[in-house]
């Protein structure tokens, strides 16, 4: 049967181009399959990424506040711990291309320590989120004895079954109907503006009203009753009342768009980092039972850069613009 | 990849679709890529400090900013620069995917910047 085939002009066998890497081409498959998967990761984190521009382009005043209270100085040192991680990863792959087993262990080491060092810090950061707080309470207004709903804005310093004590800013809830008031859209920095300009025209209005809101910011700052003077020593802390409590909301992604986003990416990002964790955990026990697998590395040195070159992205779009 | 090393042939993963091509070994300078990353990073974040009226313009700085490091580490310490014609093939598509998809959000975007004044937060 063969012979037929040969008769009418085919090759044998034995004579044909390999299959796989006789076309001309000389990408292993392996790399081929890695490459794939990183295209699929671009278009996954894309996605993401648009839905971000989209909320934020619909709501720029809101993540400009928020995005005021990320850490700019933690996100810095978490870009120079992955740039660092990629260069000890490209070296890791280096030395396993020349079988250098000593010098692979050692990079693959201090690759994990840097991956392990970002999640470290990114815990802290999200701890930081999740312990700060907005929360709206009534209490009687020092001043005309009346109950009247405070939002709160700050970090909890503790708390117990009766009480909140929080380290912040406090202003008086203020809405109208063209203006509802919506502590899903409160941050920091509005509040902050919210009591300063309370205190102004308190302070501008009749003399013997100036004690009744003034006092909450006049504990900081009683020297003055001006804007930025409120706004300089505003931070104070607040015990409040649990039974007072009616809305009490973390810097969660329940918080607004702006803290959907930035778990959202900041999370899949970490995930990502957390599975190149375990790929180079998995080449660094084999290497510490005497193996080096150099595809295998330079394949897991492809996907930790891409994991990098997210955050080189993630970076100043969350927290410096 | 030595031959006359005898451990490394043991040591060699075997590659199930009979991979014959050594490992390629590409001299890159990894250092001086970390070091322009590096100094890259503090300009973006000096960037971020500048005070712009105009909100887009800050954005357009730190995405240049960041799409020449994203080129660094793409094209240096990921190999795209020793890369065959495959590789650019599978990437051109998800970038082109990209680009389609940020383009398509211009008309959401610029009514947001328009109508800003309808937005309170």
């Amino acid at each position: 049967m063969s012979e037929s085939i040969l008769d009418h002009g085919y090759l044998a066998e034995e004579h044909a181009p390999d299959p796989v890497i006789g076309h001309g081409d000389p990408t292993p498959p392996g790399k081929v399959a890695i490459w794939l998967f990183l295209a699929s990761e671009i278009m996954f984190f894309i996605a993401i990424l648009a839905t971000y521009i989209i909320f934020r382009s619909g709501a720029p005043k809101l993540f400009a506040e928020h995005a005021l209270v990320l850490n700019k100085l933690l996100a810095g040192i978490n870009t120079l711990v992955l740039i660092g991680s990629s260069l000890t990863m490209a070296l890791a792959v280096d030395a396993a291309q020349k079988n250098d087993r000593r010098k692979l262990t050692a990079f693959l080491g201090i690759t994990i320590l840097c991956a392990f060092g970002f999640m470290v810090i990114k815990y802290f950061e999200y701890k930081e989120k999740l312990t700060h707080h907005t929360v709206v309470a009534t209490e009687v207004d020092p001043a005309t004895k009346k109950a009247t709903p405070y939002v709160y804005d700050g970090h909890l310093v503790s708390k117990d079954d009766k009480k909140l004590v929080i380290h912040g800013v406090r202003a008086r809830v203020e809405q109208s109907d063209a203006d509802p008031f919506n502590i899903h859209w409160m941050s920091g920095h509005s509040v902050e503006q919210l009591a300063a300009r309370q205190a102004g025209s308190a302070a501008s209005a009749a003399p013997h009203e100036s004690a009744e809101p003034a006092t909450q910011s006049a504990a900081a700052s009683s020297e003055s009753h001006e804007p930025h003077e409120a706004h300089a020593g505003g931070h104070q802390e607040y015990i409040i009342d649990r039974a007072h409590v009616s809305q009490d909301l973390t810097y969660g992604p329940w918080k607004n768009t702006f803290f959907a986003s930035y778990f959202t990416l900041t999370g899949v990002h970490g995930i990502h980092v957390v599975g190149g964790i375990i790929a180079l955990t998995i080449l660094l026990l084999q290497s510490f039972r005497g193996k080096v697998f150099a595809p295998h590395t330079e394949y897991v040195g492809l996907y930790w850069h891409f994991v990098d070159l997210v955050w080189i992205f993630l970076f100043p779009l969350l927290y410096l613009i | 990849m030595n031959d006359t090393h005898s451990t490394s042939t043991t040591h060699e993963p075997e590659e199930p679709h009979g991979v014959t091509v050594p490992t390629p070994h590409h001299h890159v300078n990894y250092f001086a890529v970390f070091g322009t990353l590096v100094v890259l990073t503090i300009i973006t974040v000096g960037a971020a400090f500048i005070h712009t009226e105009n909100e887009l313009v800050k954005v357009l700085i730190a995405l240049a900013i960041a799409s020449v490091k994203a080129a660094c580490v793409a094209f240096f310490f990921m190999h795209l620069k020793f890369e065959g014609k495959l590789i650019y093939l599978i990437l051109i598509v998800p970038v082109i995917l990209c680009f389609l998809l940020i383009f398509a959000l211009i008309p959401d975007v610029m009514h947001g910047v328009l109508f800003n004044n309808f937005y309170r937060h």
